[in-house]
């Protein structure tokens, strides 16, 4: 019995002690991963500050749903407007149909993600801010720059924040803690337009007129984002003088053809401001454009998946008149210059006379679709739901047809900020400051460019198979717009051209429902709209428009859910919802 | 949260070396340092007497057979032997001595050495069974002696189902353990005891021959000798950290004493499937698609289909021709299918999909060749096992082979021993079928157009290019060109040990463990040109996967019994873990041939199109102290004390050690005196146990703030190159240097009994468990950023439950027959999660989350809308809570249920709960003579099932194939040429909402795709001829047995999907339907052969 306990005794002095060199045993550190503090180094702070550039493109955030949170903004933006339809067929992504329905959500998946990339893109900004406290070797001169793109970044989030969102909490470098997640529960309130014109008035005061890396914001981007900002707050006077001397002095000239705002072969050309990169190469297709994937027509080269078509309201919004003139009367509203359905769907209805941009804006039956085929009912997932017509800005041309993985990828540019809608907000600071001689003048620039005979689409004749097809020197329809001669007769007539022309423009680019919104007339425009639109795409019949709740979205829940603090949600739904 | 770090990892760096020294030489000492050489030596004590006689005999049992290893101690005395080979012993005794004789599986007897100096003894075998000894942590304990909640099953039962693992065996078998299985060929099960602890992982712990493990892949399920189920905290504590979740232990066989054996075990088996889709033909599907645009107000028309009629009476033509769409001709010669002109002509066709993807009589089969044997010193076992099943579906099949060698030896007089347990398994998973997903075999049976062909003219296969034909691969197709996909794995697992009796009162055991894998994964993309979202590009993956655990075990062990009444057992012990495991990964397109052959390896394809990743999987360590204590006072009154302490890796060094203690007792009222009158009760122990036990599975590096340079999430162009990114660093994962173990705590109250002369058993427990600061990946606020969320300890949960086994057996004559069954229930409640009570909310797919884990609730309940029926008019419509734009005749009646007058998303409430009420398993066996009958069954009640399958089915969604329901069983108007506002219902009992090609919202998940999920299956049945001693006198072979078996023979439940058992990947998403392989039915024919 003694010597039992003697062993006992050593056996457990023994537990003892091994207990105690178990310390290195036991540290397991990160294999394969890189530690917070690796990067507090030039490399590292140069490496977070891609990462932050990469939040602008809307896609690349963990577990965010690919398409969901797109920088082209063709579900918020533009299915939600009168610019275009959900597309494919009824029972796809229903998600999208309850958004195009103006059924806004609070759990809506796609709008949740939304919020989240909007403040995904705030905490990188932030990050980057607070970091620069703590990186050594970086000069001071660079520390500066890096700060300056870091709020150039937190702006741009805050203002994709601000557009989708009534209002949205906003956060600094000085309430955001990377080691305390508590830190980022803010309330919201009030709108941020202020924080969001200081975040770029604070990175063009801190930006280079140029950047030898072409993705990286400048003095300019940042100006024109500012003057965009302050004229969705209604500050058209605040805007008018930085929009001039963008226009008059940041050495951007609009392109010759106005389609090369819309190719990769012609990316990152004389009329960007800002493009949000993509690239594409045969064994990578991370940063491709994916986000807007899904909207590509339903045939090969394509296949998928037959979203974001246009309807004919768009269609009919091109027709002009025979001076080359939109029809500001709103007589295009009764007159159809293709078939809205029927036999002929899509065909057009004699020779109307329209804008060029149209067949650069929509893809419709019969004429050349960006070089790829000629387009015909094919490219439609469900003809009898969402009609004939398709969307094309985004699709690359086929020469920079993706390589990735899967085709609709590509590495077509999104020109979030060109001149061309420099000078749309110019002319509109204009006509609201009382210059409508100068605000046409500006406006006119657009329409001769447009005008550009080289730059209209061309007539093509099928040939043997679906893929062949014989382009002829000559337009592919009558096209005529020209610039208008005579001077405008009043703030009103001046107004809806310049509105008209912000249509006429940038159509399905994502912007529509946000200018309508900043415009204060969505309900008027977007109910009009419906009563038409339905009669030919009878699925919209019976949604409406409701001011002021659908001018902005709801809150997601889930984002509310995560914001308790002291047993209080620290974020507030708005009211209307 | 705060997540500040405070790691002086400098200092931890330059201890390193120092420490890693230290640690292996004290690990190491206490396996050999209480030195062979000085302890090995005879007892002294035990021949310092005189006057002793020398006592003979043989020990057998009631056959007359000799038992060798019997016991034959002089009672009151460490002196004793065991019986040799042939059940011989000589022990030499003191005068009046009284021997004590005990053999396991039989009664012990005590015989007074009188004069006579030859004592026989015949042992006869013990039909309690409680003096089984069974594994319940690092040493064994006889049942009798068990106070906390252990379940036993019985090894020869469990291994007659056939399955790939003995999880998928162990369903219906053991009370307290809920299993859902999966029916794919080489698919694991889902095991889960006594309800869920945690949110994150609820996975058991295994152990197998002391080595434990956290897969139950690709062993044989044949090698297994004995299964416990260590279920509360008072047994499984001694696992500390990862008993949380209950512990599996399982020893394999080992060779038995007596002459050598060679047994042949094998069967082979025909499988079909046990059920069928309900989905429409083409004329019934045409049918559906004009009145879902009738009643949409569509003019009907379609891409492929030719309406006519009137909504009362429908006309539907089918054309010749799906591609071109629609047509009635097409000129064949122009057939093309070739990227610049893709014109692959198709014939229409009226397909049934099930037939197509399911095949008849797919074979299974088992083989398996074992020879053993034992001598007084030494034991072996070997098993060479082959395992095929292929799949009810083409092409999708597994095999397995395995070898096991387990051996021993014993030296000094029995006192030391050596041995090793080990087995090497091979597995293949072939093929390309995965449960619950979209495009797979069964999804594509619902939902691919019946008008489309297998193939088109020329013989390729036919695919949706073409109108309003959907956009599912053909599953056919799919499950061709998949066929050559593979995950293959190798696997190593075991142990060596070494044993010593010192002093002739420790055991001291000393033991090394390792389980290694390597897994190469095969997945060969080829093209489908004829798929409308498909192309012509073919493609190849490869992944390799490798990974270890070691576990370094040494305990000392001491059992002694003082003044006879008095039992005292006991061990302490330390142990070292260690896993680590990688994977890497690399993929490349455009192969110039699609031979397997070479596509099978990457370096034929386009080195531009190449891609690879690799990144660590695990890595971990453990470093635990343990001892344990069984006091027992003539087995009346019964105690043990169990305490741990795990330090792991896991943890920050602040917060990375725990101490876990757990204590049981048992109070044998049987052997009470006041007990004596009922006699009908043979043995009755009432147990109660208390313990804590951990869990660790949060992930290796908790506590680090990780950064990615992952292209993904942190590489942009910044440089405007169209074709290669700029990397970056973005923040990946959060950590919580802060973390400390989850605890759960658990209470268990229970008896064992034995009554009517043995012929009944009943085991009962009542239980229940908190786990608290539980492991929670905090949902963050999204301001936060899009790294992921630490695992911070804040939530509470609680589950209350019981079990229950039962089992009569009687045998009369030559009929001996037993009926048993098992009953286990729990109840699982969130008490706690993060501060402001976050819900957690499951995987989303088309639809927003089904699920959502919440205070107060059970985890993972179904979330959405409740249909509260259908509205049989326009009335009823507008007198409703207002759905602008929905409410109509044939709609949902969506429940407002926060009565507000609308319905909006505040009416989405919790709409049915994945847990079962209780599952259960039921077994009968009959014999007479030579031939028996065993019945098994087991089933689950009161689950609810979220169908997923019906979103697509029965629902406006894409433009495939839809159920019968969707057509038959919809509401629709008698009076459909009427405006809408004056419908009435046709048929007011319809389940179904209307036809409405432009219905999104009817799809929006609610209590319409809620199923009861409850069933019973007759897992089993068998019926044995045993050969008896003809074989012997025919063929000179000992024994054996002929089997005919039938599996799944039945299932009885309403649910409408293909299989009620549905396993998911998380335990915040259950029950959540995507299209599972149905079970099969299978027909077996098997033959045990004994050759000795």
């Amino acid at each position: 019995m003694k010597k039992l306990i003697t062993y006992l005794t050593a056996i457990a002095g023994v537990s003892l002690l091994s207990v105690a060199c178990s310390d290195e045993f036991l540290l397991k550190e990160p294999k394969g991963q890189i530690t917070s503090a690796a990067l507090n180094n030039p490399e590292g702070i140069e490496g977070k500050l891609v990462a932050a550039y990469r939040s602008l493109s809307g896609s690349g955030m963990n577990g965010g749903g690919t398409w969901y949170y797109d920088v082209h903004n063709w579900i918020f933006g533009g299915i939600a407007s009168d610019n275009a339809l959900k597309g494919t067929d009824a029972g796809d992504q229903p998600e999208h149909s309850f958004i195009e329905a103006y059924d806004f959500t609070t759990f809506n998946v796609h709008l949740r993600d939304k919020w989240r990339s909007v403040y995904w893109g705030m905490a990188r900004a932030n990050d980057i801010l607070v970091s620069l406290e703590n990186v050594e070797g970086v000069s001071a001169t660079r520390a500066s720059e890096i700060a300056a793109e870091a709020k150039f970044i937190r702006g741009f989030a805050a203002f994709e924040g601000q557009k989708h969102f009534r209002e949205p909490a906003y956060l600094d470098e000085t309430q955001f803690d990377p080691n305390d997640t508590e830190s980022t529960k803010v309330p919201n309130g009030g709108q941020i337009w202020d924080k969001i014109i200081a975040d770029f008035a604070a990175a063009a005061a801190g930006l280079p007129a140029t950047q030898s890396q072409v993705g990286r914001a400048t003095k300019w981007a940042a100006k024109a984002f500012q003057a965009k900002a302050m004229i969705y707050k209604g500050d058209y006077a605040g805007a008018l003088p930085i929009l001039k001397d963008i226009v008059d002095n940041g050495g951007f000239t609009l392109t010759e053809n106005y389609e090369d705002n819309f190719k990769v072969a012609t990316r990152n050309n004389s009329e960007s401001i800002f493009e949000i990169q993509f690239s594409a190469s045969s064994s990578d297709d991370s940063n491709t454009n994916r986000g807007i994937g899904l909207a590509h027509p339903y045939i090969a080269p394509w296949g998928c998946c037959g979203f974001y078509q246009a309807p004919q309201d768009l269609v009919d919004f091109f027709q002009t008149d025979s001076n080359g003139l939109p029809l500001l009367d709103g007589s295009w509203k009764t007159n159809h210059i293709t078939n809205p359905t029927g036999a002929n769907i899509g065909q057009p209805i004699g020779d109307p006379s329209v804008d060029p941009r149209l067949d650069h804006t929509v893809g419709r039956p019969g004429i050349l679709y960006k070089g790829h085929h000629i387009m015909q009912v094919d490219y439609i997932r469900d003809l009898t739901y969402a009609g004939p017509y398709f969307s094309k800005k985004h699709v690359s041309e086929p020469e920079g047809f993706g390589v990735a993985g899967w085709g609709n990828l590509t590495a077509n540019n999104y020109r979030i900020m060109r001149l061309g809608h420099v000078i749309l907000w110019y002319a509109e600071a204009l006509v609201e400051t009382g210059n409508l001689e100068e605000a046409r003048k500006q406006i006119n620039k657009l329409r001769e460019r447009a005008a550009n005979p080289a730059g209209f689409v061309k007539k093509a004749v099928q040939g043997a198979t679906r893929t062949e097809f014989t382009a002829l020197d000559e337009p592919a329809a009558n096209y005529n717009v020209k610039p208008y001669t005579e001077a405008w007769t009043s703030a009103a007539t001046a107004r809806t051209a310049v509105r008209y022309e912000s249509r006429l423009e940038t159509a399905m680019e994502g912007h529509r429902f946000f200018d309508l919104q900043r415009w204060g007339i969505q309900a008027e425009v977007l109910n009009d709209y419906l009563s038409r639109e339905s009669q030919y795409r009878i699925y919209l019949q019976g949604k409406s428009f409701t001011s002021p709740k659908n001018e902005y979205y709801p809150i997601p829940d889930e984002a509310i859910n995560r914001s308790f603090l002291d047993g209080a949600a620290t974020l507030k739904q708005d009211p209307n919802y | 949260m705060n997540l500040k770090h405070d790691l002086n990892l400098k200092t931890r760096k330059q201890l390193r070396s120092a420490f890693q020294s230290v640690c292996f030489t004290l690990l190491l000492g206490l396996g050999t340092q209480l030195s062979f050489a000085s302890a090995l030596a005879p007892s002294t004590e035990a021949m310092s007497f005189m006057d002793q006689t020398t006592v003979t005999g043989t020990v057998t049992d009631s056959n007359g057979v000799p038992l060798p290893g019997a016991n034959v101690i002089e009672k009151g005395t460490t002196n004793g032997v065991q019986t040799d080979f042939d059940g011989n012993y000589a022990l030499n005794v003191q005068p009046g001595a009284v021997l004590v004789v005990s053999y396991i599986g039989f009664t012990s007897t005590e015989i007074t050495v009188g004069s006579n100096s030859v004592i026989d003894v015949v042992l006869q075998e013990d039909a309690q069974a409680l003096d089984e000894v069974v594994v319940t942590g690092y040493g064994t304990q006889s049942k009798r002696e068990i106070t906390g909640a252990v379940t036993t099953v019985d090894a020869e039962e469990l291994t007659a189902i056939p399955a790939t693992t003995f999880s998928q065996q162990l369903q219906g078998r053991a009370s307290g353990v809920t299993i859902i299985n999966d029916a794919t060929p080489g698919g694991e099960a889902t095991v889960r005891i006594r309800g869920f602890g945690t949110i994150g992982n609820n996975n058991p712990l295994y152990v197998i021959d002391g080595v434990p493990s956290q897969s139950q892949g690709n062993l044989n399920p044949n090698d297994i000798e004995s299964l416990q189920v260590l279920k509360d905290a008072s047994a499984a504590s001694i696992y500390g950290s990862r008993a949380a979740n209950g512990v599996i232990i399982i020893t394999t066989k080992k060779g038995k004493a007596g002459a050598p054996k060679i047994t042949y075990n094998g069967y082979y088996g025909i499988q079909n499937a046990a059920k069928d889709v309900e989905a429409l033909n083409a004329a019934e599907l045409g049918k559906y698609l004009y009145l879902a645009d009738y009643y949409a107000g569509k003019t009907p028309s379609h891409g492929q289909y030719t309406f006519g009629g009137t909504p009362e009476n429908p006309s539907i033509s089918i054309p010749n021709y799906v591609f071109p769409s629609g047509a009635a001709s097409a000129n064949e010669s122009l057939y093309s299918l070739t990227p610049s002109n893709i014109y692959a002509i198709t014939r229409s066709a009226d397909t049934n999909w099930w037939d197509e993807v399911t095949v008849n009589d797919s074979p299974i089969m088992n083989h398996q060749v074992q020879a053993s044997g034992a001598t007084e010193n030494s034991q072996y076992a070997f098993t060479l096992n082959y395992f095929s099943q292929d799949a009810i579906m083409p092409f999708v099949g597994y095999e397995r082979v395995s070898i096991r060698l387990n051996s021993s030896t014993k030296t000094f007089g029995g006192k030391l021993e050596i041995g090793e347990n080990f087995t090497v398994s091979l597995d293949n998973r072939k093929g390309g079928f995965s449960n619950d997903g979209e495009q797979n075999a069964v999804s594509g049976a619902y939902k691919h157009h019946p008008l489309l062909p297998v193939y088109d003219i020329v013989g390729n296969f036919a695919g949706s290019r073409g109108l309003n034909l959907g956009n599912n691969y053909n599953p056919y197709a799919s499950l061709h060109r998949n066929q050559d996909n593979r995950s293959k794995r190798i696997r190593l697992f075991g142990n060596a040990y070494v044993k010593a009796k010192l002093f002739d009162l420790l055991d001291v055991q000393s033991s090394f463990g390792i389980d290694m894998f390597a897994r190469r994964g095969l997945y060969i993309g080829r093209p489908q040109p004829e798929y409308v979202e498909g192309n012509f590009i073919n493609g190849s993956t490869s992944l390799f996967q490798e990974g270890y655990q070691w576990t370094f075990t040494n305990t000392v062990s001491y059992s002694e019994t003082f003044n006879d009444v008095h039992n005292v057992d006991a061990y302490v012990g330390v142990e070292a873990i260690e896993g680590f495991g990688q994977e890497f990964g690399a993929g490349r397109q455009r192969f110039p041939f699609q031979t397997t052959d070479i596509i099978s390896y990457l370096s034929a394809g386009n080195v531009g199109t190449s891609s690879n990743y690799g990144y660590t999987q695990r890595d971990f360590s453990l470093w635990s102290q343990f001892a344990k204590v069984n006091y027992g006072y003539e087995d009346k009154y019964l105690a043990q004390v169990i305490v741990r302490n795990d330090a792991s890796s896991r943890f920050n060094s602040a917060s990375n050690s725990a101490f876990f203690p757990a204590f049981s007792l048992g109070w044998r009222l049987s052997d009470e005196s006041f007990m004596q009158g009922a006699s009908f009760i043979d043995d009755f122990k009432l147990r109660y146990g208390w313990g804590q036990t951990g869990n660790q599975e949060i992930g290796d590096y908790n506590a680090y703030t990780q950064f990615t340079a992952g292209a993904f999430q942190a590489s942009y162009p910044i440089d405007g190159n169209s074709g290669a990114n700029t990397p970056g660093f973005s923040a990946s994962q959060l950590g919580n240097p802060n973390a400390r173990w989850e605890t759960t705590t658990s209470n268990n109250i229970g008896f064992d009994s034995y009554m009517f002369d043995s012929r009944l058993s009943f085991e009962f427990d009542l239980w229940n468990r908190t786990t608290s600061d539980l492991l929670l990946n905090v949902p963050i606020p999204y301001s936060a950023g899009d790294a992921g969320a630490p695992a911070i300890n804040i939530g509470e949960m609680y589950n209350e439950g019981m079990d229950i086994n039962l089992n009569w057996s009687d045998q009369k004559g030559d009929f001996g027959y037993s009926i048993g069954g098992n009953f286990s229930t729990y109840r699982n409640e969130i008490i706690k999660l993060d501060q402001g009570g976050t819900p957690i909310f499951g995987q989303s797919r088309r639809v927003p989350s089904l699920t959502i884990t919440e205070v107060g609730s059970p985890i993972s309940m179904f979330y959405g809308f409740q249909v509260e029926g259908i509205f049989q008019s326009q009335a009823e419509a507008d007198a409703w809570a207002s759905y602008p734009g929905y409410n109509a005749p044939g709609k949902f009646k969506f429940a407002d249920t926060n009565g507000d007058g609308q319905i909006s998303d505040a009416d989405r409430t919790q709409i049915g709960n994945p847990h079962p009420d209780f599952v259960y398993g039921i077994n009968l066996n009959l014999s007479y003579k030579n031939l028996s009958l065993n019945i098994f069954g087991n089933g689950s009640v009161g689950n609810d099932i979220f169908n997923y399958v019906r979103y697509f089915a029965d629902f406006n969604t894409f433009q495939g194939n839809r159920s019968t329901r969707a057509l038959y069983e919809a509401w629709q108007p008698s009076n459909p040429s009427a405006p809408r506002a004056q419908w009435t219902a046709a048929n007011p009992n319809a389940t179904s909402p209307i036809m409405d090609a432009n219905d999104q919202v009817s799809s929006r998940p609610s209590s319409y795709l809620i199923e009861d999920g409850s069933y019973f299956r007759l897992r089993n049945v068998q019926l044995t001829y045993d050969f008896g001693d003809s074989i012997k006198d025919a063929l000179g072979i000992t024994g054996g047995q002929i089997y005919l078996q039938g599996q799944n023979l039945l299932t009885i439940t309403d649910y409408s999907g293909l299989n009620p058992e549905i396993q998911t990947g998380a335990d915040t998403t259950l029950g959540y339907d995507g299209g599972y392989m149905p079970v099969s039915k299978s027909i077996l024919l098997g033959l045990n052969l004994n050759l000795y």
